[in-house]
């Protein structure tokens, strides 16, 4: 079942990569300006599923790390501070594919507008 | 040996270049000064106003020509394993002072662990100095600068498992480059910049930061070197109480892969020692702070829904006027729901009063809850004063400016708001110069 939520804010947290592209895939028809910043939904889902599986090596090894050294320990600390540095590092690539993806600047101004809708997977 | 030579033509004969990202050739000119990669060749035998034309429009935004000449940092040697030994500084005074009218640099800087909301407030602040925001690693704007302290880390990833050191630690930072450059840049001097990149967890090659009217330096510690801090005319410290940094984590971090909830305790917890000993010590130099606590109107809500912000200013910094409630000095307590405002449950709550932190004089304005209206802010702007906003309702448009960013309905876009307000005033303030309000009424 989709629902379709006219006029609400885009919260990109819930929506995935994939409905979103979706979304916009379907309202871009007459608006070819829009569609021209968007990457490729291949390539953006590729970018975010390296990301993701580098995060999740780290924290397999920050997680064995505290196991062999203790939770204290350098070892661990150390390879937490990895696991944060590339969390921080995809959510700051997220918020950039967003704010240079022409159909969300529109959006953020115009949420009501029929491009805008949202719907939730 | 680094020693670029200004040829007869009055302009600088080499073009460092950055790493091949941009699709350029990934050959470094050197240094001698006289040799030239075919594109700076290309790039030269255009006519200058045609050159300054592509330099802004390109895409690359990390090729920039140098017009001055440029000497090795005093401080270039001080990294382990030599990763800073391309760092320079100008050895005269940049150009851009006179192009772009700079009158002095107006340097801020803003401390805060990651996932704090720094990103959200710095994308305030440099929306109120300009309609587009500046992209590229270091932004580069027409007003403003952004740079990130983490490129002056003197050793990368590799580097800091085999020394055993997080990047939270005071020994994982070239604060003697940093400051040589941050007082260079202050002063009117081109700097050619270490880049850290932090997908690759390298040290990449240098690039070119030129002065500003603004320059924004964020990281971890913007205030912990004495003489980096003696440079900031204005500082900011994002502080999160530990449930918030929890909550605001799992919201991050658990919607992906990966992370469980133990994991996400886990790291703030191996996170804790050092963040308390290099970064939280800063807090008291700092000209504001917002704090963001668990709200006080729900028994129990952990989730963080809710949020309890305040907004301390230390009072007696030039140029920097506090905002209050109603009566400036007295202490208030405010409930705006009623009559003329409607708030959805829980509602909201407003506190004002002066405060002392860290034995100096503060005062605090305090907001518990969230708007259910951006609209309704408007009804709330007419009973703060001093926010430095230009006209009756700009920080309500700002506010709605925003409505899509994290925290857009409650007190952290509020004061975030507010703080990129103060820096406008504090610039005009310390120049004498104007900024036209980005948002129209």
């Amino acid at each position: 079942m989709e629902l379709a939520f006219v006029g609400a804010p885009l919260h990109s947290a819930k929506l995935s990569s994939a409905s979103r592209s979706r979304a916009r895939a379907a309202s871009c028809v007459g608006r070819p300006h829009l569609v021209a910043g968007t990457r490729t939904l291949a390539s953006l889902r590729m970018a975010s599923e390296s990301m993701n599986t580098r995060i999740d090596e780290a924290i397999k090894n920050a997680e064995d790390a505290a196991r062999k050294y203790g939770k204290g320990s350098k070892e661990a600390k150390v390879a937490w501070d990895v696991v944060e540095e590339l969390e921080a590092e995809r959510s700051h690539q997220a918020a950039q594919r967003q704010s240079e993806d022409p159909l969300e600047q529109y959006c953020k101004e115009v949420p009501e507008a029929d491009e805008c809708r949202v719907y939730e997977d | 040996m680094l020693g670029f030579v200004v040829t007869g033509l009055g302009r600088a004969s080499g073009v460092r270049e950055r790493s091949p990202v941009c699709g350029l050739s990934a050959r470094r000119s050197g240094f001698a000064g006289s040799t030239m990669t075919s594109s700076t060749q290309a790039f030269l035998a255009v006519p200058p106003m045609s050159r300054a034309r592509i330099l802004r429009s390109g895409r690359c935004t990390s090729v920039r020509m140098q017009t001055s000449t440029m000497q090795k940092a005093r401080h270039s040697d001080k990294a382990p394993r030599g990763v800073h030994a391309d760092a320079a500084v100008g050895a005269i005074k940049s150009e851009v002072l006179q192009r772009k009218n700079i009158q002095r640099p107006v340097m801020v800087g803003v401390a805060a662990d990651s996932g704090a909301g720094k990103s959200t407030f710095l994308r305030r602040v440099m929306r109120m100095f300009g309609s587009e925001i500046p992209k590229g690693h270091t932004p580069q704007g027409e007003l403003i600068t952004v740079i990130c302290l983490d490129d002056w880390h003197n050793r990368d990833r590799q580097g800091r498992k085999e020394d055993s050191i997080t990047a939270l630690d005071e020994k994982c930072q070239n604060f003697d480059l940093m400051a040589e450059q941050l007082e260079a840049l202050k002063n009117g001097f081109d700097i050619m910049k270490p880049i850290y990149n932090h997908e690759t967890g390298r040290i990449d090659p240098p690039e070119l930061v030129s002065p500003n009217h603004i320059v924004v330096v964020e990281g971890l510690h913007p205030m912990y070197d004495a003489r980096v801090r003696k440079l900031l005319d204005f500082s900011v410290y994002l502080d999160l109480d530990d449930e918030v940094k929890i909550a605001w984590k799992i919201q991050r971090d658990m919607a992906e892969r990966g992370h469980t909830l133990e994991s996400i305790l886990a790291s703030i917890e191996a996170r804790k020692p050092d963040f308390e000993r290099f970064v939280l010590p800063q807090r008291q130099y700092a000209d504001a702070v917002i704090q963001v606590k668990l709200t006080e109107l729900l028994p129990d809500d952990k989730e963080g829904k809710i949020l309890k912000v305040r907004l301390l200013q230390r009072e007696g910094v030039p140029g920097f006027k506090t905002s209050y409630l109603f009566d400036e000095g007295s202490t208030i307590e405010w409930i705006p729901c009623g009559r003329r405002l409607t708030c959805s449950y829980p509602g909201i709550k407003f506190r004002y009063g002066p405060e002392t932190f860290y034995d100096s004089d503060f005062s605090a304005i305090e907001v518990d809850g969230e708007f259910a209206k951006l609209e309704e802010l408007v009804y709330i702007e007419s009973h703060l004063s001093n926010t430095g906003t230009k006209y009756y309702g700009e920080l309500t448009q700002l506010m709605l400016a925003a409505q899509n960013t994290p925290g857009a309905y409650n007190g952290t876009a509020l004061f975030q708001t507010i703080i990129a307000l103060k820096i406008r005033e504090i610039y005009e303030q310390l120049t004498g110069r104007k900024v036209e309000p980005v948002v129209r009424s």
